[in-house]
């Protein structure tokens, strides 16, 4: 019942907030906040209660629903969604704890936060391919108003063009999943079981139209280049916990999907078209970095920075996937790599989007160039955005590196020459962060900034927390490499 | 147990941060030095002790820390080098940000120390990056000065291409023999092999800046003094150096590695010594002549001794730290670093004397160690070839000339023209302090002249130093006297309009074409793709614009329809009653007859479906979209 409370609980929390109009901004937002803390704690206990030498997919919990078509509520993780789930259910915490603007409507939004919490875990704890299919697309709803209600700028410009673009990437989804579940014998949405039968192995035509259709869903998700220009204008116009949610979690979303579906269940055909996956994830490396460089815009240059990120992750996957035999170390550390990019991924632009945030809060503007010099005045909030940024050019001793090294030790393994293009990566990187430090943080400070507060307690705290974790993860990462590393070696095929 | 040697500073250098915001300079020094002095026990302690450690990060990577006798010359001159250096920090540089600047040097260190101890590549590529982003830090100190920052960003970024050679090194080994130990490195061959070693000449190359890297040394000159004498003795710049003697046995299994190396450290050492001697910038003199030392240290390993190299490391760090500290002082008085502006001798007797002895020491002259220890380099040159030992011993007498030239703009004895007059030495006793050990360092060293004594060094480090051939060291003394005479003759003759950097003083205009080259055509590079890709936004949207106007049409076609319907049923009506009444009889006989035909027809036709797989999908796609559409009520009632 753990699984099944954890992504309950927000959900009750949520319909609570609803339909309980006499809470006002302080109490809604204290209720929120225990209510996030729950299946944080709960996720916590999977973890201690996951035992890494035991099967695959654990605390399974499994309700029939529609027995005649194979349909059930089925939850359970490996070590791999318990780990993206525990990271998700953190950053959750962290987005209904950082202070934001609620436009008068405290309960709506902490209703769409909590509610959004609920649906997403659904997402990465789902055992059954139907329900993660409607998890999937309830997202887009939670992210759809709470863009649109709480954004700025052209909020309901950028919510409807968030909403319209994904929901196109999971109509394609939907065609796939239906395509993989006529062709299981017996017919089943189970994914363990489709996990086992592997359909549609050997049938050509037919298995690559389902890939492709998995594959455009999950890249528009994720998003590769070219399906990721609604990416950067949802980030501009949301609020800022709504942008680290969107960062954090929802594009995880596309690259756990890949990893559970059409890697696990379809092995042979993923095999057959992972090089062109990773080429794409290359391009998507490159691309991210160097369009984020050229943009002056603070949250679009983090939001291209995501599309980079998630390219190491794409590579690794891919890599993973790409043979059935042979290179096992090599393969088990790209999806470990993997993995762990995209825990660190969440915490790290996680943590950059909430510190837009406060930029935006105190000076309405995400233009680099309207800041400059703030190094003396807000030591606190240049000290956790420098360590950010470094965690996110993949600087040693933080999360971000762990990642890499694992992806590029990996992906040398398997394509020598894709990886030694993707390196070029982490020097753009490093050139755009340490640019828009200084834009931000060093030279000359402009008078109107003379009185610029730094961080709050509020503030400070809840990145405080998030950066923590990107430095333990960084200095002793063998806690989640342990979680992780069983499932990995499974899905590389090596026992 | 190793760990805590890099972990200490590592660890304290927050801790002592936050103690050092609310404390005096003297307090400052004394604890920071005195956290060098423990690191470099413990390294005498580790290697007494024979220490290791390991770190496991999964079933398949981990980290290693051990140590040799060549890593222990390094990790020993480390400490022995940074105590000064802090003290002298603590005392000189501006008070606003002090305590993050000890705290940084600190923590520089402890990652040096890191990097010194590795035993794989994994934890090698972790200090070797966490070195580069200190210095970073270090060289972007003084924040609100946008020109240093951007250097600092400059220098970063020119050393971060060379880390990624590291990664990729570390991806070969790994590929190839399924391990990142040092130990491991011994089965690679063929082609992997050299690919493996021109990595590491990449990484190594652009740390210690040779060529075609070295001028990320004069952007580094923008961060304070201290931190430039750290990073140019022995930390940063000698990582490259310390890379290739480690793995000189594997490196050296690529026949053409100490070829190349040897002609990279000719080649860097002459460019860069005339550079030195072409500097208005006193600075920027010392930074080419590190660079120029560097190339010495090269050529050392290039021509198979390591040991000479880490011998030339030692001396050249005592000799070199000193120099900046003595710069730093001086251009402090003098109000800027140009040589022409200093001559500040009179003003302190003392320091001049000890920045005499040093400047000698970096000069090669006989008896100071860095002599002997530059006279082994050529003798080993000598070994590759005649020619190279010659081009070595010219590098000498260049080196020499520089110094001069150094030591005698700086601390000449002309009378400067504001007639400032003599001044007395009594500020700053601690930073001169500093300057006089690392003198009597160097005076020490020419021990290493005595009989014997280069037998003894040689057996400590387990290898035999070749002995000094007669034509070899007097041909590098002489050139080294004639340097002396030559660097005194440009010391006179430098008068006061020379001040602005000639492109050959400017690494003979290598970073110029490096922004024309590659910085020009990257931002266009950048921001051709960013215009790209708005462009590509604006054609997914006009694709959208297009469906929407589509929509539209058809919603307005729908609207014209309906509004007709409406209109029309109002007719409809009284036709229908019309209707009604002529045919009402047949109607009511009829519907119900039809109607349960219809439905009969339906049922069949559903319960045709049903044993399809129609069904199924409306209920999925029926499923999620019903969900969907119910959160969006709710969503526009709340």
């Amino acid at each position: 019942m753990i699984l099944t409370a954890a992504l309950g609980i927000p959900l009750l929390g949520a319909l609570a907030l609803a339909f309980w109009p006499r809470w006002q901004e302080q109490q809604a937002r204290v209720f929120a906040i225990i209510t996030a803390v729950v299946p944080l704690l709960l996720m916590l206990w999977s973890w201690v209660r996951f035992d890494p030498s035991g099967p695959l997919f654990q605390l399974v919990e499994e309700v029939e629903w529609v027995p005649s078509l194979g349909m059930g509520f089925r939850l359970g993780v490996d070590g791999i969604a318990l780990a993206i789930a525990t990271m998700s259910a953190l950053l959750f915490t962290a987005a209904a704890a950082y202070p934001v603007d609620t436009k008068g409507m405290p309960r709506q939004y902490y209703a769409w936060v909590l509610f959004l919490e609920s649906v997403s875990l659904g997402v990465f704890l789902s055992l059954d391919l139907l329900l993660f299919y409607v998890f999937f697309d309830l997202n887009l709803v939670g992210m759809y108003f709470l863009i649109g209600r709480w954004g700025h700028g052209r909020p309901q410009y950028s919510a409807l063009k968030f909403f319209l673009y994904t929901l196109l990437g999971s109509l394609a989804l939907l065609l796939a999943i239906l395509g993989l579940y006529l062709a299981s014998e017996p017919r089943t949405f189970d994914m363990r079981e489709l996990i086992a039968q592997q359909p549609l192995a050997g049938v050509a035509p037919a298995a690559g139209l389902v890939l492709l259709g998995f594959v455009l869903g999950f890249a528009i998700k994720t998003p590769l280049v070219p399906f990721h220009t609604w990416l950067p204008q949802a980030h501009v116009d949301a609020p800022a916990p709504a942008s680290a949610i969107l960062a954090g979690v929802l594009l995880k979303m596309g690259t756990f999907g890949l990893i559970r579906i059409p890697y696990s269940m379809m092995r042979q055909t993923f095999a057959d078209y992972a090089l062109w996956l990773a080429i794409l994830a290359v391009i998507s490396i490159l691309y991210g970095a160097v369009v984020a460089l050229g943009q002056g815009d603070l949250k679009r240059r983090i939001a291209y920075t995501s599309i980079n990120h998630m390219g190491y992750t794409v590579l690794g996957i891919a890599v993973a996937g790409a043979l059935l035999e042979g290179s096992e170390t090599a393969r088990q550390l790209a999806l470990t790599g993997a993995t762990i990019e995209m825990v660190a991924h969440g915490l790290i632009t996680g943590s950059l989007f909430l510190i837009a945030g406060s930029f935006w809060e105190r000076g309405k503007s995400y233009d680099m160039d309207y800041y400059g010099g703030l190094g003396a005045k807000a030591p606190m909030m240049t000290g956790l955005t420098a360590l950010a940024a470094f965690a996110s050019l993949g600087l040693p001793g933080l999360a971000g590196f762990v990642a890499e090294f694992h992806i590029f030790v990996g992906t040398f393994g398997v394509y020598p020459w894709l990886a030694g293009i993707a390196l070029l990566g982490i020097l753009i990187t490093a050139a755009l962060f340490l640019q828009m430090l200084q834009r931000l943080f060093f030279g000359k400070l402009p008078p109107q900034w003379s009185g610029f507060p730094d961080l709050r307690v509020s503030e400070w705290t809840v990145l405080g927390v998030l950066l923590a974790f990107v430095v333990i993860i960084g200095v002793y990462p063998s806690f989640l490499i342990d979680i992780i590393e069983p499932t990995s070696r499974w899905l590389v095929g090596a026992g | 147990m190793l760990w805590l040697i890099p972990l200490l500073p590592l660890l304290l250098a927050p801790a002592l941060y936050a103690g050092w915001l609310n404390t005096g300079r003297r307090s400052m020094a004394v604890s920071a030095a005195g956290l060098s002095m423990v690191v470099a026990a413990l390294v005498a302690w580790g290697l007494a002790g024979d220490w290791s450690g390991s770190y496991r990060w999964g079933s398949v990577l981990g980290l290693e820390l051990g140590m040799s006798s060549l890593t222990a010359v390094f990790a020993l001159t480390l400490p022995l080098v940074a105590a000064p250096i802090l003290i002298y920090a603590a005392a000189h540089e501006q008070p606003e940000g002090l305590a993050r600047l000890m705290a940084l040097l600190t923590a520089f260190v402890g990652a040096m120390e890191l990097l010194l101890l590795a035993q794989d590549l994994l934890t090698l590529l972790i200090a070797w990056e966490l070195v580069g982003a200190l210095s970073w830090a270090l060289i972007a100190h003084h924040g609100a000065d946008a020109a240093r920052v951007e250097n600092a960003r400059w220098a970063f970024l020119v050393t971060r291409f060379g880390d990624l050679g590291l990664y990729l090194a570390a991806a070969v080994a790994f590929a190839e023999t399924g391990s990142l130990a040092y130990s491991s490195l011994s089965q690679l061959d063929g082609a992997m092999l050299d690919l493996f070693v021109a990595c590491v000449l990449l990484a190594a190359a652009s740390k210690s800046a040779q060529l075609p890297f070295s001028p990320w040394l004069f952007a580094a000159m923008s961060g304070p003094t201290s931190a430039s004498a750290l990073l140019h003795s022995a930390t940063m710049v000698s990582a490259g150096v310390y890379l290739i003697a480690q793995l000189h046995s594997t490196l050296a299994g690529a026949g053409w590695f100490g070829p190349l190396a040897l002609w990279l450290g000719l080649a860097t050492a002459l460019t860069a010594s005339l550079v030195a001697i072409l500097q208005p910038h006193g600075k920027r003199l010392l930074a080419a002549s590190t660079s120029a030392h560097h190339g010495l240290m090269w050529i050392a390993v290039g021509a198979g001794y390591p040991t000479i190299a880490a011998l030339h490391f030692v001396f050249h760090a005592f000799a070199k730290a000193p120099l900046f500290l003595a710069v730093g002082v001086a251009g402090e008085r003098a109000g800027s670093y140009q040589l022409a502006d200093m001559r500040l001798g009179r003003t302190f007797p003392a320091l001049a004397g000890a920045s005499a002895v040093v400047a000698l020491a970096l000069a090669g002259m006989f008896p100071l160690g860095a002599a002997w220890t530059k006279e082994a380099v050529v003798t080993a040159a000598g070994h590759h070839a005649a020619w190279a030992a010659v081009i070595t011993a010219l590098v000498g007498g260049l080196s020499a000339a520089y110094a001069a030239r150094f030591q005698l703009t700086v601390f000449g004895w002309q009378r400067r023209e504001d007639g400032n007059g003599r001044f007395q030495e009594a500020s700053g006793s601690q930073e001169r302090a500093s300057v006089y050990a690392f003198a009597l360092a160097s005076l020490v060293g020419g021990l290493l002249w005595l009989p014997g004594a280069s037998e003894t060094v040689g057996h400590w480090l387990g290898a035999s130093l070749p002995p000094f051939k007669a034509w070899e060291l007097t041909l590098s003394l002489v050139l080294v006297v004639l340097g002396l005479i030559f660097g005194a003759w440009l010391a006179i003759r430098l008068n006061k309009s020379e001040r602005s950097t000639s492109l050959a003083a400017d690494w003979l205009g290598l970073p110029a074409a490096a922004r024309q080259w590659l910085q020009v055509p990257g931002t266009q590079l950048v921001g051709g793709l960013a215009r790209l890709d708005d462009r590509w936004d604006g054609t997914v949207d006009g694709i959208s614009h297009a469906a929407a106007a589509t929509a539209m049409t058809l919603a307005r076609g729908d609207d014209h329809v309906v509004d007709a319907g409406v209109s029309a049923s109002g007719r409809f009506g009284i036709w229908l009653a019309e209707l009604n009444s002529r045919a009402g009889e047949w109607l009511f006989d009829e519907l119900p007859e039809g109607v349960g035909m219809l439905s009969g027809r339906a049922a069949r036709l559903a319960s045709r479906l049903q044993t399809g797989m129609v069904h199924h999908y409306y209920s999925i796609v029926a499923t999620g979209f019903a969900a969907i559409l119910v959160t969006f009520i709710i969503g526009e009632l709340l």
